[in-house]
């Protein structure tokens, strides 16, 4: 059940001189009738021009079987009503989204444009629910990418209903005492539009939010939310019995592990055939966003989503007595914040922790290329909620460190007369960039596979690439990446000099400390080290060689190293690039810029010369 | 390679001998061998291959008349997980709103793997098969195979039944995995005559065409010993098989029109219905018939004439004429751009009527340049529409007066000096039509002038770059001042991309400077001129001991020519020619002096033109660059050569001006 407003994305154009489009207000308004809740949203646009009518276009995904009431009516510049749309006049079609095959809910397409300028749309959208976990989830942005200029939320909760408050960058509120209830109100004015930054938290973040948590719900079964455990609880509840094996499935267990009896081998078997033989594919019907597919239901389809997936993996294990928890986690390579102290729906991913003697196994479900025991930057370094009925409980899963995300190059390059050269690259990737290649090896084939892995190794400058992969193990987090390529023009003639320009680094633009807006998250460590040897043939005899300057760059927020050495026949380079995982409260975007423009700065400027003598 | 034919009542019968490894082709049966296949035998990449694919489309008796009957049944073989996505199946299916609808039905599916020696089926759970609505009248039938990985085997079938006598299934034979075999059967009757396009077939491995066996009834007929009783008559279905073997993947190149124009397939069109009479009726035979249908029809010849009287109410109240012609068709064309608005959709009819489109002032391509022509003509111009083919549609062929390969229509306004306007693109002058139309033909719908005409994009467009560079003598900086002026298509594709946006600007001129401290545009309102914009701020220049080094060109060129491919098999379509031009001043910072110019260079053939200069006038160096991409559209012969001069360009493009220290 959902009820966000979806969007098309638009650009802001910020035409000079030209008043741009802005939602001027955004109202809100709560009500709990019994135990239905009511949700009433006004939203009022002013719509300037052609370049707003990206403005125009919601998407609105809906419960087929509660059907919001929307009403648009649209106001000419004196505000007289030019017509009025309801429900009827808007398409509605499945909800398709990227990662789901197939879906129940709907979708309706509210066109809200018209043809004379300015104009003013009041939209009113009216939803109820009889099933929830959120009183509100609310954010007073419409559209994070047009400035607001009022937003108000209103609930008026009965007295007799408990309730937890979570709110993030929100000041303050005001709250009315009723007979029977209290009316709570948050007003925001003025708030600009949100854009996304490199380093930088998770948008979700970034924007003011307020979630108001009734301690006491009914969705799908009795829950409550007083504590994580009885949070954890009502999880549990959901997955009640549905980590059973079909018969057939437990004859196919007892056969992988027959006479294995070490327990972390036993798991990495089961988890193996898991990946072997499942696939992703999500079908979210009823409950289906939160309530997971039986194990029998994949034991049979052989595919299921992360909460099906997870609870097939429990199964697996559960039938050679091996105990396992579902862990509810947020996802994504930015880590959003769980706040601890309010026991909430708060996650969008389902992974597996099972505990050994001395260490707990993590294990991501969903993909075939994972390693064993292998949490990525998807999942790494983050609050997630360990289901287990009434011992349920907040955990942190491992970070990554260092030597798990360390990326070593080596290349020999050999130069030819006529300025070109060959290169012949080995690599050992750890971390995010091998798991994105492990992915592209699995999903792609033919040129595309190749195009990928070129665009991803950062080796685009180069011709007639040809690359290999190596997984040298399936329990590894490393693979070895073999490349072959050439380039025409690797030595430049830059008058009476010629300079080769070692291989570089790729770093991300970063934009000037005077646009940035955001505090600096780094969520794990990035660590490069690259050594190229560049072999000249006639190196001594024909050239005097100037070597790029040695260097070591300390900073508080990584270093960076170059080592050059001439020997006999080539020139040695070791660069070596660390970044440390971060994450400030305050504005240390400063010093970030100002170590990664050095870096570039060295990286441009520093080659090697060769003067002939 | 294209070819028409039309369905004659011949018996013609060719069978190529099967060049493709001999597989199960039963539904429902599989052999361990197939599953043990490894990869395939026509292309040991692909991530899996079609076994067979075969369809059936016949027409059957129903209760007021027939359906069309299409039974389809496909088996895929899957190597890598790469293309696990097979088994995701998704058929649409059309529903009219008016009670006539296709339906969907026996929809089976399968997937077989190896489990040791033992073959393991499996089927679609119950309630696994989903319905979901797209659009207005399309629908799908969706679900996922269960239990595929790699290595196995899936298959499914399914039967569409369409009241639709139109909607005669076209076949794809080729697609992105090689297929080893796959063969279409269309049985036709009498009363219904189609033809047929083939698209990238030289040869069909199988054709053949043969009388069925059945003896099947129309009307109220009866054999008796006093001869045929009754009005209707005895048949038999003409049935025609087309057939092919080992057909490669289609592979995707870049700057290609659509993937649509090339691929193997064949599409039918309905051309004539017959009478029991024994009178005809042609659907389309020539293109003087489909002329005269589009000027019938309800959503197109008729919507002309019902949006006449809005366009005279527009003329009459508000819109204020010259009296020169080509000022009024600027002014036309641009009121329908700036007060319509168009939602996006492609077609060459109308979906709402005049006055619905009159109203919301927001319509498809059709609504949008039909009630243009009426303004047009309601001032007293000319103008004609002309139906044409997107370049996402696919390519018209002039052989074949075939309604459905047209999606589009745009204006040609104006007799003596005519042009084409389209009102859907408001960044585009009056007189330009959006780059999507440029797809070699479009025919002219007229009661008298009908026709084809060129709509090939013979304009240049043509980027000017002004750039200024002021290197520091004592640092690896130099000031830039950059200014560009675009015009034509390049000017639109500008406008649309940065609009007045300085936010989106500055990040599109990333790689050319390293700190922007100032930028603008000029002309965003301006459709019909150029589009300026200016950038001023800071680059990194190379230092090395005494030697300075300058790259002119700031990187605005790719170093790296797009065209990679060593050989090509389909034409490189740009989309328009076009021209960058470049002046450069360069500042020599005191105490330098030149040490290596650009080396001048002057080129030019029948595809590029190349000119370079270079000189130095006190302590300025002055560089008057060009190149030239003279086609919209090169052929494959072309390819190697156009393929040098681009390298060659990238080249040229990305050298550097070095000077040195001058000695005391």
């Amino acid at each position: 059940m959902r009820f966000v407003l979806l969007f098309l994305m638009g650009v802001v154009a910020n035409t000079s001189g030209y008043t741009f489009a802005q939602v001027i207000d955004y109202s809100t308004k709560v009500t709990l009738i019994k135990d239905r809740k009511r949700v009433l949203e006004e939203v009022t646009l002013q719509i300037n021009g052609k370049e707003d009518l990206w403005l125009t276009e919601y998407y609105l995904p809906y419960d087929v079987s509660n059907e919001p009431e929307i009403e648009a009516q649209f106001l000419d510049a004196n505000g007289l009503e030019i017509k009025k749309l309801k429900n009827k006049h808007f398409s509605k079609t499945s909800d398709f989204s990227y990662d789901t095959f197939h879906s129940d809910d709907k979708i309706m397409h509210l066109d809200l444009s018209w043809h004379t300028y300015p104009y003013k749309i009041k939209l009113s959208i009216s939803e109820e629910y009889d099933q929830y976990l959120f009183l509100v989830n609310w954010s007073p942005y419409f559209k994070f990418n047009a400035p607001t200029k009022q937003a108000t939320l209103q609930i008026e909760i009965p007295n007799n209903i408990s309730i937890a408050l979570d709110t993030n960058r929100v000041d303050y509120y005001t709250s009315v005492e009723m007979e029977n209830s209290t009316q709570f109100t948050w007003k925001f004015k003025n708030l600009e539009k949100i854009k996304g930054e490199s380093f930088a938290p998770p948008l979700e973040t970034l924007m003011p939010y307020v979630r108001v948590v009734p301690q006491s719900f009914n969705y799908k079964v009795q829950g409550n939310a007083s504590s994580w455990s009885d949070f954890g609880n009502w999880v549990h509840q959901l997955n009640m019995g549905k980590d059973v094996l079909t018969l057939d499935e437990q004859l196919k267990v007892d056969a992988l592990l027959n006479g294995v009896t070490d327990k972390k081998e036993q798991v990495k078997i089961l988890y193996y055939y898991l990946q072997d033989v499942t696939r992703y594919i999500n079908v979210d019907i009823g409950y289906g966003g939160l309530e997971p597919y039986p194990a029998s239901y994949v034991c049979k389809n052989k595919f299921g989503d992360c909460k099906a997936l997870s609870v097939f993996m429990k199964a697996l294990l559960k039938h050679k007595g091996i105990e396992s928890f579902l862990v509810d986690i947020h996802a994504g390579s930015k880590i959003k914040r769980i706040n601890k102290n309010v026991p909430s729906q708060q996650f969008n991913h389902v992974i597996l922790a099972v505990p050994l003697e001395t260490d707990t196994l993590w294990l991501e479900n969903t993909s075939s290329t994972t390693p064993f025991n292998y949490l990525g930057t998807f999942t790494q370094n983050r609050l997630g909620l360990l289901v287990d009925g009434h011992s349920s409980r907040l955990v942190k899963t491992p970070a990554l460190q260092n030597n798990e995300v360390r990326e070593h190059y080596v290349y020999e390059v050999n130069i030819k007369p006529d300025h070109s050269a060959t290169f012949q690259v080995k690599a050992a990737l750890k971390g995010p960039l091998a798991m994105q290649l492990k992915s592209i090896d699995a999903n792609l084939s033919g040129l595309a596979k190749k195009e990928y892995l070129i665009q991803e190794l950062n080796w685009t400058a180069f011709e007639k690439t040809e690359v290999g992969l190596e997984m040298p193990d399936r329990d590894s987090a490393k693979v070895k990446v073999r490349a072959v390529a050439k380039a025409s023009s690797f030595v430049r003639d830059l008058g009476p000099l010629s300079i080769i320009k070692p291989v570089s680094f790729k770093l991300d633009p970063l934009r000037d400390p005077s646009e940035r807006k955001q505090t600096v998250a780094v969520y794990y460590p990035i660590h490069k080290i690259s050594e190229a040897n560049y072999h000249l043939p006639n190196l001594t005899e024909d050239f005097e060689v100037k070597l790029p300057e040695n260097v070591r760059l300390e900073h508080e927020m990584g270093y960076y190293e170059v080592i050059c050495k001439k020997l006999e026949r080539s020139i040695l380079i070791k660069k070596t690039f660390q970044l440390y995982s971060t994450e400030s409260e305050s504005m240390v975007y400063d010093k970030l810029f100002s170590f990664l423009s050095e870096v570039k700065q060295y990286e441009a400027q520093n080659v090697i010369q060769l003067i002939k003598k | 390679m294209r070819k028409l034919l039309i369905l004659v009542l011949l018996l013609v019968t060719k069978t190529a001998p099967l060049m493709s490894q001999e597989y199960q082709k039963k539904f429902g049966v599989v052999w361990k061998e197939e599953l043990e296949l490894k990869a395939c035998p026509i292309d040991p990449e692909a991530g899996a291959m079609v076994v067979f694919d075969e369809g059936i489309s016949k027409f059957v008796d129903v209760e007021d008349g027939y359906e069309i009957e299409f039974s389809r049944v496909k088996r895929i073989k899957i190597f890598s997980e790469s293309e696990l996505e097979q088994a995701e199946i998704a058929i649409p299916y059309y529903v009219d709103g008016y009670g006539r609808t296709e339906t969907l039905k026996m929809i089976q599916a399968f997937s077989y793997n190896l489990d040791g020696d033992r073959v393991v089926k499996k089927g679609l759970e119950k309630g696994a098969i989903f319905d979901e609505q797209i659009s207005k009248h399309w629908r799908l039938k969706k679900f996922a195979i269960p239990n595929v990985r790699a290595g196995s085997i899936i298959e499914y079938r399914y039967v569409l039944k369409t009241p639709f006598h139109y909607n005669l299934p076209d076949w794809e034979f080729q697609s992105k995995i090689p297929t080893i075999h796959s063969q279409y059967t269309v049985a036709t009757i009498p009363f219904y005559e189609y033809s047929f396009i083939t698209q990238g077939v030289n040869d069909f491995d199988v054709y053949h065409s043969e009388l069925s066996d059945e003896v099947r009834k129309f009307g109220n007929f009866s054999d008796s010993r006093a001869g045929n009783v009754g009005n209707g008559i005895k048949f038999q279905d003409m049935v025609y098989t087309y057939g092919m073997n080992n057909v490669p993947a289609f592979k995707d190149e870049t700057f290609i029109t659509s993937i649509d124009d090339y691929i193997m397939k064949i599409d039918f069109q309905l051309s004539v219905v017959h009478q029991l009479n024994g009178s005809r009726n042609n659907i389309i035979t020539t293109w003087e018939e489909l002329n005269k249908s589009m000027l019938k029809h309800e959503d197109f010849g008729k919507y002309i004439k019902s949006s006449s009287k809005y366009a005279r109410q527009l003329l009459d109240e508000e819109i204020v004429l010259k009296e020169n012609a080509e000022q009024n068709y600027a002014i036309l064309i641009d009121y329908v751009k700036k007060n319509f608005s168009w939602n996006g959709r492609y077609s060459k009819y109308a979906l709402q009527s005049s006055k619905e489109f009159f109203k919301t002032k927001k319509g498809n391509v059709a609504e949008m340049n039909l009630f243009l022509l009426s303004l047009l003509n309601e001032a007293g111009y000319e103008a004609f529409p002309v139906i044409l083919s997107s370049r996402e549609h696919g390519k018209i062929y002039k052989d074949y007066p075939f309604v459905h390969l047209f999606d589009y229509v745009v204006v040609m306004v104006g007799k003596d000096r005519p042009f084409l306007a389209d009102a859907t693109e408001p960044q585009l002058p009056f007189n330009k039509i959006p780059l999507r139309c440029y797809n070699d033909d479009g025919f002219i719908i007229h009661k008298s002038l009908s026709g084809w005409i060129n709509i090939k994009n013979t304009s240049n467009s043509i980027n000017f770059s002004s750039i200024k560079l002021t290197p520091a003598k004592n640092s690896s900086k130099m000031d830039i001042e950059l200014t560009k002026i675009a015009y034509g298509y390049s000017g639109y594709l500008d406008r649309v991309e940065y609009k007045n946006d300085k936010a989106a600007l500055a990040n599109g001129l990333q790689s050319s400077l390293l700190r922007i401290d100032e930028v603008s545009t000029t002309g965003y309102k301006k459709k019909g001129g150029y589009y300026k914009t200016k950038a001023i701020g800071q680059a990194n220049t190379e230092v090395y001991g005494d030697i300075l080094a300058v790259q002119p060109f700031v990187n605005i060129v790719a170093d790296k020519s797009a065209l990679t491919q060593e050989t090509r098999k389909l034409p490189v379509d740009f989309q328009y020619a076009q021209t960058e031009k470049f002046l450069v001043t360069v500042n020599i910072p005191a105490g330098f002096e030149p040490s290596a110019l650009l080396k001048d260079v002057v080129l030019e053939d029948d595809l590029v033109k190349i000119d370079l200069k270079s000189t130095v006038k006190g302590s300025v160096v002055t560089i008057v660059a060009e190149y030239q991409y003279k086609k919209a559209v090169y052929s494959p012969s072309e390819y190697p050569k156009l393929k040098q001069h681009s390298d060659h360009i990238a080249k040229l493009f990305n050298q550097s001006l070095v000077f040195k220290k001058a000695t005391p």
